[in-house]
């Protein structure tokens, strides 16, 4: 080899005078060689069966014939994609073989459905293609004969195992010449696309002939022949589908009515139709001409009686679809920048402060109007203050409806209710979701479902979607900003919350300050109502369990002074005070100091900022001190006489140190403060010696109800748009993924939704606890929610139709095979179940009676094979095949003509 | 920040009153001990730098008051705790007992649902006790807990106690973020609508 190649470096060649398709023939055959296309050291595995439908892979080269550029294409089925287990022990040696003869001639390559149009022709999986470069054609004849020619010479030097093509006219008809060679035997592939149909391609018995009469000898059996017809299921063709039902929800006729169950709902699906067509396609594989006719009088072939269908979908791309579109309109307003003010004029300025007379004026107006609230008013009371102004964007029975759907106590009792709140909030999921879904569920950082910060969200993104965009928005957060005030001013608690009692850090900012705002509402009526009803000494003398001992007591009320009467006792305790021996009462203490997240870091950032040592500790103690502080008050004041022992014993039992001791009449218990409670100096006796006797409803306020609601509202109405929008996606997010959820059907098996909403719910989670948010996280997660969205309703479009026609219990999996793999083959025809189906939609379809109960075929195809001595009778016998294409306006021809080279 | 500050850790120490807390706290932090330490009001606050493996980790720990009027106050701290140390005295049957409320608390309003628990035993110094090694070790196994006895007085397994949470901490995958504090605080206003309300970067960026 060595030897050889030293050679060769010395062999001088010359190409000076070399023509042109010299240099052609010596660059194809180059770069063949570097596909490593040539067989000349290597035998041919020959694979008996290639899924065309499977991976075509491809490369490219460039090469230039007589100056005009081409582009050299190597296409192929990627071997590893060879699907069927039973086709991979088939691999057989053949060294008399040929992967080309034996793919033209295996009829199982037939009408694949998924590859390119030469594969699909000639049943291909491994081929060259020459096409003219840009916008060039290959259209006069001697070129073409001279570009084939010299094809033929570099592909028998190199001995090519894949046929070498050239696109020839206009690239959209798909026309190819080809040419193959492999052990003498060489074959040419011609092909014709007539716009005219001739008789003799209409029908079987036609292209028999045809057949036979380019073979030019007879075949050595009867022609073999697999036929293909198919039929068509669309909107389009038949003024077809308009049968099958498809309606999206049409919001442009809703107009501003809008029913009150799309409110509730965030909208989905498909705003076109997903599904374009269904193709059904009847097969016959393995015939022979002697078996069956088809002429144009009489035909054999009963498609309803063909061994096999196959069903493909054809999908329309890119699809907009509802709840993107609104997701993306939700997303811009959260990016805009106008004020309340700027997008609705003086009227709706914010309400500065209590003492504006403006305020005074919309207030006033407010608590005329609404007099009945609650009590009588069945259908709400359009607000006074917006009477006074010129229609806002929302027409007033729409925002009625809006407030009804978020505050819906207003409409009276629960039965009068259109939209009452659960009677208990759900953190994860809704029943209307698979419950496998409840474990991703529990992390959402947002708001409870169907809580009164979800209905805002989904009325927000309603009416940024349907009604106004974003002044609409605007609109329907002053009228919200209102009501929250109304409810407020008179104590009216805020619907749609957990009644927790103290804001629930889990859920999302807004959520907690709307539990904040009903802690202040009720703080402020409890504050206002008359003291809670004592403890008093009456009850203990009732008391069953104590009869003894308070028959034992002395009368009660002389015990204490006038002035010093026991006030704000809540529940008595078994233990005495130490001085007097009276009994010791738990006081009536003031609410806890409820807070919202904001609150909680801002007060332990303060708590960070006084530092780390002692002082630092000792200031935070007395800040924290006030709770303190008042519970001694309140304990002094339900218990008069009482020493810090006795306050210890309540507030901070482990400090009181109980021992053994011996004294004169044998052991005793004693007790004593523990050593830190009594060391000099402690704040806890500081403190106790500056508390007075004070009940718990006369004492300072620890939490100030007005200064907090006020805050929270004063914030609520400067809000803008986008920052309104902004508290509210979190919420959005997680609604939409519920939303799909619903869709998502528990016994579907579309494996990528299922996995793409896992993404999406874990990225939710993880962005919602993120503070202050980033809105391009969100923004991420759309294409993943429109991947969803998109097969959802792909998925309930074709169910929807298919099950028109037909239930069964495979239906599903029918349908998520056609959508996943896009053909589903149906044994049976049309005795299967889903044959059965699509046969009944076809019947529908038929508009002229056609005895098989079947619309004309969209398109008929023939595969014609056979073996025969070509070109004369001493010729090495060879394959010849036809493949035959006729639809409404055109026939294609695709013939493979095999001749052997040596003997004629 | 000390830009070789790895990363700030959020620890949080509950138990019953008078276990020793904030004794264990000051212990570790300042090596010191009070016979007459103060009871908590509400919560105090501690930093600590460490090193780790050779890392240097701040240590940002909450010391809570065990008393029950102050409990209210406290769940709002376990928020984005990364490490949690309950309390219980070894010679306070009663302050064992009331572990399980403790653990529950912990269970609810720990934000970080891989967050590192830590049970420690204190005041082994003292004769009279009443809860057995095994006892705790049987505690912290059902709750899947790091598990130590130690002293406060006498410095037994005090500065070992928070090494070992450190580490479990650094261990685990997605529970903590190394500081970039000032940058993020940066990119985040950029991008994000000015004014975000009720969201302070600051402080919890920590996140
Ligand atoms: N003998 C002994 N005493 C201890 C130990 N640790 C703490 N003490 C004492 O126990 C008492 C209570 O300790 P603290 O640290 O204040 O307890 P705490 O858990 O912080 O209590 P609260 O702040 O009320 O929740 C103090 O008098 C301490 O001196 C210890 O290890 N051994
Ligand atoms: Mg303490």
């Amino acid at each position: 080899m060595a030897d050889q190649e030293d050679e060769e470096v010395f062999e001088i060649v010359d190409f000076t005078s070399a023509s042109e398709w010299e240099v052609f023939i010596s660059r194809l055959e180059e770069i063949l060689l570097s596909w490593q296309l040539s067989l000349k050291d290597k035998e041919e595995v020959v694979t008996s069966f290639v899924d065309l439908n499977g991976d075509w892979k491809s490369s490219s080269e460039d090469i230039s014939f007589a100056g005009h550029p081409f582009i050299l294409t190597h296409h192929w089925v990627e071997q590893s994609t060879v699907t069927n287990e039973v086709n991979k022990v088939e691999l057989v040696t053949d060294k008399k073989g040929c992967q080309v003869f034996a793919s033209l001639m295996d009829n199982r390559h037939d009408f694949p459905f998924n590859c390119l149009p030469l594969a699909k022709y000639y049943g291909l999986s491994d081929f060259v293609v020459i096409t003219p470069a840009g916008n060039e054609m290959l259209t006069s004849e001697d070129r073409i004969n001279l570009l084939l020619s010299s094809i033929t010479i570099a592909v028998g030097n190199i001995q090519s195992r894949a046929p070498v093509f050239v696109q020839i006219h206009s690239k959209s008809q798909q026309l190819y010449q080809g040419t193959f060679e492999c052990k003498n035997l060489r074959t040419d592939f011609q092909m014709v696309h007539l716009k005219r149909i001739p008789p003799t391609c209409k029908c079987l018995s036609g292209l028999i002939e045809l057949f036979k009469d380019k073979i030019g000898s007879t075949p050595l059996e009867p022609v073999d022949l697999s036929i293909c017809w198919t039929y068509s299921l669309s909107d389009v063709r038949n003024g077809g589908w308009e049968k099958w039902p498809q309606p999206p929800p049409d919001f442009e006729s809703m107009g501003g009515v809008v029913g009150n169950a799309a409110l509730g709902q965030l909208g989905f699906g498909a705003i076109r139709d997903p599904i374009k067509e269904i193709r059904v396609s009847a097969v016959w594989t393995g015939l022979n001409e002697d078996v069956v006719v088809d002429s144009e009088v009489y035909s054999d072939l009963d498609p309803v009686q063909a061994p096999l269908w196959i069903a493909r979908l054809v999908l329309n791309e890119q699809v907009p679809s509802l709840l993107i579109k609104s997701l993306c309109s939700f997303l811009d307003l959260c990016r805009s920048s106008e004020s309340i003010e700027q997008l609705l004029g003086k009227n709706y300025t914010v309400l500065q402060s209590p003492d504006s007379p403006e305020y005074e004026r919309a207030l006033g107006a407010l608590t005329k109007e609404r007099k009945g609230y609650g009590l009588l008013s069945s259908n709400r009371l359009p607000f006074g203050s917006k009477k006074a102004q010129t229609g806002g964007p929302i027409p007033e029975a729409m925002m009625v409806n809006l407030l009804n759907y978020l505050f819906p106590d207003a409409e009276g009792d629960l039965e009068s209710q259109t939209h009452p709140y659960p009677e208990q909030f759900q953190t994860d999921c809704s029943a209307s979701i698979d419950s496998t879904w409840k474990e991703f569920f529990s992390a959402f950082k947002t708001s409870p479902v169907d809580s009164l910060v979800w209905r805002l969200a989904t009325a927000a993104v309603y009416t940024m979607t349907h009604l106004n965009g974003i002044e609409g928005v605007a609109h329907l957060w002053h009228e919200i900003v209102l009501e929250l005030r109304f409810r407020w001013e008179h104590g009216y608690t805020i619907p749609g919350l957990e009644t927790g009692g103290v804001p629930d850090l889990n859920y999302c900012r807004l959520y907690q300050k709307l539990q904040m705002l009903n802690c202040c509402i009720n703080h402020k009526k409890a504050g206002n109502s008359a003291p809670p009803v004592e403890a008093t000494d009456e009850d203990e003398f009732y008391d069953a369990e104590e009869t003894l001992e308070s028959m034992e007591a002395t009368p009660q009320k002389e015990r204490h002074s006038v002035w010093n009467q026991p006030q704000g006792r809540k529940e008595r305790t078994k233990m005495k005070l130490l001085r007097s021996g009276e009994t010791l009462y738990e006081p009536v203490t003031q609410a806890l100091l409820p807070m919202t997240e904001d609150m909680v870091e801002e007060q332990s950032e303060m708590m960070e900022q006084l530092g780390d040592n002692a002082e630092g500790s000792e200031l935070r103690a007395r800040i924290l001190s006030a709770s303190l502080l008042s519970d001694m008050e309140a304990f002094k004041a339900a218990n008069p006489g009482a020493e810090m022992e006795d306050f210890v014993r309540w507030h901070s039992p482990r400090d009181w140190i109980e021992e053994e001791v011996m004294t004169s009449d044998g052991c005793k218990m004693e007790g004593r403060l523990s050593g830190r409670m009594q060391a000099p100096g402690n704040l806890w006796q500081e403190m106790w010696r500056a508390a007075k006797p004070i009940v718990a409803w006369r004492q300072k306020r620890l939490f100030d109800d007005t200064k907090e609601a006020e805050k929270i509202l004063h914030t609520f109405s400067a809000l803008r748009p986008a920052q309104i929008a902004t508290l509210l996606l979190p919420t959005v997010m997680h609604a939409s993924i519920h939303r799909l959820l619903e869709e998502l059907r528990p016994n579907i098996q579309l494996p990528d939704a299922v996995s793409n909403c896992r993404a999406a719910i874990a990225k939710i989670v993880q962005i919602a606890r993120h503070s202050p948010l980033d809105l391009q996280q969100y923004e991420d997660l759309l294409p993943v929610l429109q991947k969803i969205e998109v097969r959802l309703s792909q998925f309930n479009s074709l169910r929807r139709r298919i099950i028109d026609y037909g239930d069964w219990e495979g239906i599903d999996e029918f349908v998520t095979r056609l959508l996943i793999d896009g053909n589903v083959s149906l044994t049976g025809g049309s005795h299967s179940p889903a044959g059965k189906a699509l046969l009944k939609a076809m019947g529908s379809l038929n508009k002229k009676d056609t005895s098989s109960g079947l619309p004309s075929p969209v398109k008929k195809e023939f595969v014609l094979r056979a073996m025969a001595h070509r070109p004369g009778n001493g010729s090495t016998c060879s394959c010849q095949k036809l493949f035959c294409s006729v639809d409404e306006d055109s026939v294609r021809l695709a013939g493979a003509w095999t001749q052997d080279t040596l003997f004629y | 920040m000390d830009p070789s500050v790895l990363t700030t850790l959020k620890i949080l120490i509950t138990g019953e009153s008078g276990v020793g807390k904030s004794s264990l706290l000051l212990r570790f932090t300042d090596d010191t001990f009070d016979n007459e330490q103060a009871a908590t009001i509400g919560v105090d606050f501690k930093v600590k730098l460490i090193n780790v493996d050779g890392n240097n980790v701040k240590l940002a720990i909450w010391d809570t008051a065990g008393q029950e009027r102050f409990r209210t106050l406290t769940p709002s701290y376990y928020r984005n705790a990364q490490g949690a140390i309950l309390v219980y005295d070894v010679c306070s049957r009663q302050s064992f007992s009331r572990l399980d409320a403790w653990f529950d608390e912990l269970e609810t309003y720990a934000t970080n649902t891989n967050i590192v628990k830590m049970l420690i035993g204190n005041k082994i110094d003292k004769d009279r006790r009443e809860v057995s090694r095994e006892e705790g070790l049987k505690f912290a196994k059902k709750h899947s807990m790091l598990f130590i006895e130690a002293s406060a007085k006498t410095k037994d397994g005090v500065q070992m106690a928070f090494e070992e949470l450190v580490q479990k901490i650094i261990q685990t995958p997605g529970l903590w973020e190394a500081d970039v504090t000032s940058q993020r605080g940066l990119s985040l206003s950029d991008r994000t609508q000015a004014g975000q309300p009720w969201s302070c970067s600051g402080y919890c960026s920590m996140v």
